[in-house]
């Protein structure tokens, strides 16, 4: 059958990797590009110029994983929210790297138009902010403090949290 | 007879930045020539802020009000960003879900204190030092013979076990605090909080579980 006809995918940093094209349709983008460029085009590799090779072997996996998960649908912004903590036990485990690879993989799923991956990762993000404290949130990301004494004064004082 | 009872009235509903914090918008446009020029993401340098705003956004989309407000507390540019995201707080209780881990649904919801209790418990480190949050006009004041506020207590309110709602900021919460012109005594703040929606929660307190509206956000008990 040729839908189950493989794809080599390009890196950026020139690596092909060869993936199902049922998982790599996952990414809008790829399916979209097949669909305009035909079967034909698909003989060469197509290049990801944004996402290396690392970064792409982890999309390939999460997208091996929910390769027969539905299309997800359009949330909207309340549903979405309402399921804020919820991320299935694989995913948390898979999203379990290093910040810079969680933001990379983040911004494949941007890039390639994934969007569950996507909502994945941003909600590993929230989950690392929820609850802290300014102070923490800054230790976990690496944020400079830029507002002065005063500035921060004048935050508590217009939003009414403080009183002599 | 409870303690006399202020009746609160707010400026804002929601977090607000002084515009003379703010990038002034001729700068502000110089910042985001710069953010977009710096595209592609330099993934040497992987930094939460330096991420496109489509995905900060995504990112403040999932957060509670209380964690969006306190990322905008971490630097001018996420205090920019909280500008742009609902950050109108309430004081109705928060709903939490027990079970979460359970595999078997459906789980149980319980009320919990408020959002802008959550807040304020959140921010408590970012207080000066010296400042104690009062349970009952929800404001932090100075504590100390020099500034005149004398305080009731109680431990009675509690936020472990059933009235867990695992967040950092109420782990480890012993105590709650009121001014006496706020309440009357100790167990009065206890009654006081235990009455009234928002001020005290979980699942122990609860007459059964809770049907969340389809909008809340839904806090995690952790088990």
């Amino acid at each position: 059958m040729s839908s189950s006809k493989p794809l080599t995918l390009s890196s950026s940093d020139g690596e092909e990797i060869l993936v199902d094209r049922e998982v790599a349709e996952r990414s809008i983008l790829i399916k979209n590009m097949v669909g305009d460029l035909g079967e034909e085009a698909m003989e060469e590799p197509i290049p990801i110029p944004n996402v290396n090779a690392a970064v792409l072997k982890k999309v390939i996996e999460w997208c091996i994983h929910h390769k027969h998960d539905p299309p997800s649908a359009n949330e909207d912004d309340s549903d979405s929210r309402k399921k804020s903590t919820d991320i299935e036990e694989w995913d948390q485990k898979f999203m379990q790297v290093d910040q810079e690879m969680l933001f990379e993989i983040i911004l494949a799923a941007n890039y390639l138009d994934i969007k569950a991956l996507l909502d994945v990762g941003c909600k590993t993000v929230a989950n690392m902010i929820k609850g802290k404290s300014p102070e923490e949130i800054r230790k976990t990301f690496n944020i400079q403090n830029d507002f002065t004494p005063e500035e921060e004064d004048q935050i508590r004082r217009e939003n009414e949290w403080a009183e002599e | 007879m409870p303690g006399r009872r202020v009746e609160i009235k707010r400026k804002h509903s929601g977090f607000v930045v002084p515009s003379s914090i703010l990038t002034p918008a001729k700068q502000a446009r110089k910042v985001r020539q710069r953010r977009r020029n710096a595209m592609p993401f330099d993934t040497k340098k992987a930094k939460f802020s330096a991420l496109p705003n489509e995905i900060l956004l995504m990112v403040f989309s999932h957060l509670d009000v209380p964690s969006r407000i306190t990322l905008g507390l971490t630097c001018r540019f996420f205090a920019a960003m909280s500008q742009c995201v609902p950050t109108d707080l309430n004081d109705k209780p928060s709903v939490v879900k027990y079970h979460a881990k359970c595999q078997n649904p459906p789980c149980l919801y319980a009320n919990h204190i408020s959002d802008r209790r959550i807040l304020l418990l959140q921010i408590k480190n970012w207080m000066p030092r010296g400042y104690r949050l009062c349970w009952v006009c929800l404001k932090y004041t100075k504590i100390g013979r020099s500034a005149g506020h004398r305080w009731h207590s109680t431990t009675r309110v509690r936020f472990d076990g059933y009235c867990r709602l695992n967040l950092p900021a109420t782990d480890g919460l012993r105590e709650i605090h009121a001014h006496r012109d706020c309440s009357r005594s100790g167990p009065d703040l206890h009654w006081w909080a235990v009455a009234n929606p928002g001020a005290a929660g979980g699942f122990i307190r609860s007459n059964g579980s809770v049907t969340p509206s389809p909008s809340a956000h839904i806090y995690n008990a952790g088990f």
